[in-house]
């Protein structure tokens, strides 16, 4: 009878606790759906790099189970509370606690064991989009399929296990604790106020606030250009981040009941529309349900910045091909030997367009000379790079930019961004080349498109006739292809021309200078896998922390709608129109999705700021940030937004039912 | 013989010098086939008595007897085993399970007790029977009636020939018409039947249909008057002084 009842009670909370089940149904799939990609040797083999993929999905693993923890042990606990009444009667009846315990326990396992067979075929699924997915990305000829393996299986079943097993010793504990008395009552009792007065929970709310400030403080002023060197920074990043949890905590458990002391106290705005019902409504829950709110404000802080992460990464990953080579194949070496690669190439590919130019040495060295690095630079390379205007301008066009012109004793000089507060450089007004040949500067440009546009970061434009009588420093040529380019043509380049790539130095030891061979696809091959495991890992915790935070939300409107009948019962009785409720429910399940929401979008928004501050050097333009922050605040609101939408409907049923 | 022996019973809420007496020293015998009502004032310590009688709460000191047990000192494990053999409750809000029939609520401690199927058929049918419940015993608790659901209740109080049955409040969410035909039932549970039963109450309607009528006052019993012979009415208007003199207000009164 016992396990009947227990399978009847599963299936009544299965209607009530859909969204929970989809949501822990959805988590386990992504879990299983990384591990068997994870393990796939298949997928492995594919590119270099991608077996640390496997190591770090069990580490990442363990946060999500933290998280997906939370939510079911949070969900056990609500529907035991829920529930509490029952099982006191049941204890009056002279039921044994050790039965009702396993009854429940029971549930909860049935629950779980269902979403762990459910989740199996949908992660099998999942997985071959995501091989699709990566086969896409690496612009592979041929589509993996990923094969089942019970290690992964296995896995999945451990972890659920886990969590089954922490989840039911908490809610053990609890039911252990209890006393007939307790039950009966605790479907009553409210969670725990945590600020007992108005002061408090102003003074609490003044100094989060204060605490936000100054770790977002810390932390813009930790994030400039030097960054890199400073050892300290993982512990101060790491501070900050334990500062804005605290803060996060602190505002939340405060700010609710202040916004609703604000609203209950100003006339006007109280008694508008329907705030005041809105208002009164949210109040118990702002009061009670601080805590909560704080944990799901701080899943959402950590959502949206690992979001913002994914996207400056990619952000960055991509500027820095456009830099690296932003043609599709470029050589720099004798020029006598540039058409043996020309050949090459076109023994696999149609050349589009390809175009050759020579970097002159102007020995004068004005600008390196400025440079700390010219002490060290060994005599022969004591140079400017110095480039001729029609040469810089084809380059140009090649790549869809226009021109820039020069008047005869004019000069330009463009840069990497990391010169851009370099002043000495635009200093130099006047130059006079080795061949004597005297020019003003026009331009100081630091938007270099590419770095390898000579081999020193910054290069010299002067008009054609003025390259006369310099010395050739190297040839350069790039050409573009009509079918993509792979990174077998940089292989086949490297052993067909070994001779020209390698040479023997003076000690007798062989130097190989492949890195005068840039293939784009090559470049996009191997930043493409770095990209995608940051982007999945990043996309999979951030996909599980909105998750966990909708469902728990849903959980808590959805079994609030049953009290809310009478009250909008009342409402309907005292002649507001349905579309009119159905407005106020929007509004109040808007407040109770947003609230959590607010603060995290500003912490966020500041620590992308400063951390652009980084980037900016990386990234295609110093605003690009606001386009990936505000895509990144897109992702998450899709993912936050169905789950609005889906409890608002849930609530539109419940009160609907008679 | 009496079924329920209670001696000295005492119950402390609070700490320190914060300490609210909520029963202070109560002694009392409840005998078998007896209906008696508890009532008194708000506060007075009714539902405390109540509690710790049905064991939900555990009295600071004293002894509680039920048959030949001091409950007092029953092991919690034990005491499951206890309110099944010895107890049937009625709640003011009924307490039925929404997830099985009217059937099968009141069934459910034989089905606990394991008893035999249809042995089960056959008492559930009898007591339905004669608390006139038969015809919605396939139904759930939300398709019946709250004086329904309250006779269900009743049936599940009676079904395993409890020692005594403790009702807290039971007509407190009905209405009058519901009350009187709940309470015949139960003046009918206790005579035909020969139930014993122990009522806690405000409602002086409501006890004007036991034998014998306790007022607590404070924590302590103030008064006592048995019904004897007396037709109802008289007995009604008893209680009523008797109420005037507690204090209590005549608002009470239907």
């Amino acid at each position: 009878m016992l396990y009947k009842l227990a399978i009847r009670n599963v299936k009544r909370s299965a209607k009530d606790y859909i969204i929970y089940l989809i949501t822990i149904i959805i988590s386990f799939a992504l879990i299983f759906a990384l591990n068997l990609i994870s393990t796939s040797d298949a997928v492995i083999k594919l590119s270099k790099g991608l077996d640390t993929f496997q190591y770090i999905m069990y580490f990442i693993n363990a946060v999500v189970l933290g998280v997906i923890c939370f939510l079911i042990n949070y969900t056990t606990k609500f529907i035991f509370e829920k529930r509490s009444k029952e099982f006191g009667m049941y204890l009056l009846l002279g039921i044994k606690k050790r039965k009702i315990n396993r009854m429940f326990l029971l549930e909860s396992l049935l629950l779980g064991f269902a979403a762990f067979i459910i989740s199996i075929p949908i992660g099998f699924i999942v997985s071959q989009f995501l091989s699709i997915f990566i086969v896409k990305l690496l612009q592979l000829p041929q589509a993996i399929f990923i094969h089942l393996n019970l290690k992964s299986i296995i896995l999945l079943a451990i972890y659920v296990s886990i969590i089954y097993l922490l989840v039911l010793w908490f809610a053990n504990k609890k039911m252990k604790k209890s006393t007939i008395n307790d039950l009966l009552t605790l479907e009553k009792q409210n969670e725990r106020n945590i600020t007992k007065s108005k002061k408090h929970r102003n003074i609490l709310f003044l100094i989060s606030i204060f605490i936000g400030i100054f770790a977002l403080i810390l932390w813009n002023i930790k994030f400039q250009a030097n960054v890199i060197q400073d050892s300290s920074i993982i512990t101060i990043a790491l501070g900050c981040f334990i500062l804005l949890i605290i803060s996060i905590y602190g505002v939340m458990i405060s700010v609710g009941d202040l916004i609703l002391s604000i609203v209950l106290n100003n006339k006007k705005i109280k008694y508008s529309k329907d705030n005041l019902f809105i208002a009164r409504t949210f109040r118990a829950k702002a009061k009670t349900m601080g805590f909560v709110l704080g944990t799901l404000s701080m899943l959402i802080t950590l959502a949206i910045f690992l979001l913002n992460i994914s996207s400056l990464n990619k952000g960055a990953y991509d500027y820095q091909i456009e830099l690296d080579s932003p043609y599709d194949i470029s050589v720099a070496d004798k020029k006598e030997h540039l058409n043996d690669y020309l050949e090459v190439i076109k023994e696999d590919y149609t050349i589009k367009n390809h175009f050759i130019y020579d970097i002159y040495k102007d020995k004068e060295a004005r600008f390196l000379k400025i440079l700390p690095s010219y002490d060290y630079t060994s005599d022969e390379k004591k140079y400017d790079s110095v480039i001729k205007l029609s040469d810089y301008n084809k380059l140009l066009e090649l790549r869809g930019k226009g021109k820039i012109s020069l008047n005869k004793n004019e000069y330009s000089i463009i840069a990497d961004l990391s010169y851009k507060n370099d002043k000495s450089f635009s200093k130099i007004k006047e130059i006079t080349l080795s061949n004597g040949i005297k020019l003003q500067q026009k331009d100081f440009m630091t938007n270099n498109f590419w770095v390898r546009l000579s081999n020193t970061g910054y290069t010299i434009i002067v008009p054609d006739e003025a390259v006369y009588h310099l010395e050739s420093a190297e040839s350069h040529l790039i050409v573009n292809t009509l079918e993509k380019t792979t990174s077998a043509l940089r292989e086949k380049i490297k052993t067909k021309l070994k001779n020209y790539l390698t040479h023997i130095d003076k000690d007798g030891k062989e130097v190989s200078t492949y890195y005068n061979v840039m293939v784009k696809s090559e470049l996009e091959e191997e930043t493409n896998t770095m990209t995608m495991i940051i982007s999945t890992i990043c996309i999979y915790m951030a996909f599980i922390f909105i998750a966990s935070v909708g469902t728990i939300i849903a959980i808590q409107s959805l079994s609030d709608s049953n009290k809310y009948k009478y009250r909008y019962n009342v409402l309907s009785n005292l002649g507001v129109k349905d579309e009119h409720i159905y407005k106020t429910i929007k509004k109040q399940l808007l407040i109770l999705f947003g609230i959590p929401v607010l603060y995290p979008i500003i912490i966020n928004f500041f620590l992308v700021y400063s951390i652009n501050n980084v980037y900016k050097i990386i990234l295609a333009n110093n605003t690009i940030y606001l386009f990936y922050f505000f895509s990144s605040l897109g992702q998450f609101l899709v993912v936050y937004i169905v789950y609005y939408i889906a409890t608002y409907f849930g609530f539109k049923r419940n009160i609907k039912e008679v | 013989m009496y079924v329920l022996k209670i001696e000295n019973l005492k119950k402390y809420y609070g700490v320190n010098i914060n300490i609210t007496k909520a029963v202070n020293g109560i002694s009392f015998n409840i005998n078998e086939g007896e209906f008696v009502a508890i009532m008194g004032a708000s506060g007075s310590g009714k539902t405390t008595l109540l509690h710790c009688i049905s064991t939900i709460d555990a009295p600071t000191s004293g002894f509680i007897t039920i048959g030949n047990k001091d409950i007092t000192k029953i092991k919690e494990d034990e005491l499951a085993d206890f309110r099944k053999e010895n107890l049937g409750f009625i709640f003011q809000d009924f307490n039925l399970l929404d997830t099985m029939t009217i059937e099968e609520n009141i069934a459910l401690s034989l089905i606990i007790n394991k008893e035999d199927v249809k042995e089960i058929d056959k008492k559930v049918e009898t007591i339905a029977t004669k608390l006139g419940i038969s015809d919605i015993l396939k139904k759930f608790p939300y398709e019946v009636s709250g004086g329904q659901k309250q006779r269900c209740a009743c049936a599940r109080a009676l079904i395993n020939n409890p020692k005594i049955i403790l009702a807290d409040e039971p007509t407190g969410a009905l209405d009058s018409k519901s009350s009187r035909m709940l309470l015949e039932t139960m003046e009918q549970m206790n005579t035909d039947l020969n139930a014993t039963i122990l009522m806690v109450t405000h409602d002086s309607f409501s006890a004007s249909f036991c034998n014998r009528v306790l007022f607590l006052k404070d924590g302590k019993i103030f008064n006592e008057i048995i019904k004897g012979e007396k037709p109802r009415k008289k007995f009604f208007n008893e209680i009523i002084d008797m109420l005037t003199l507690l204090g209590g207000d005549v608002d009470n009164v239907i």
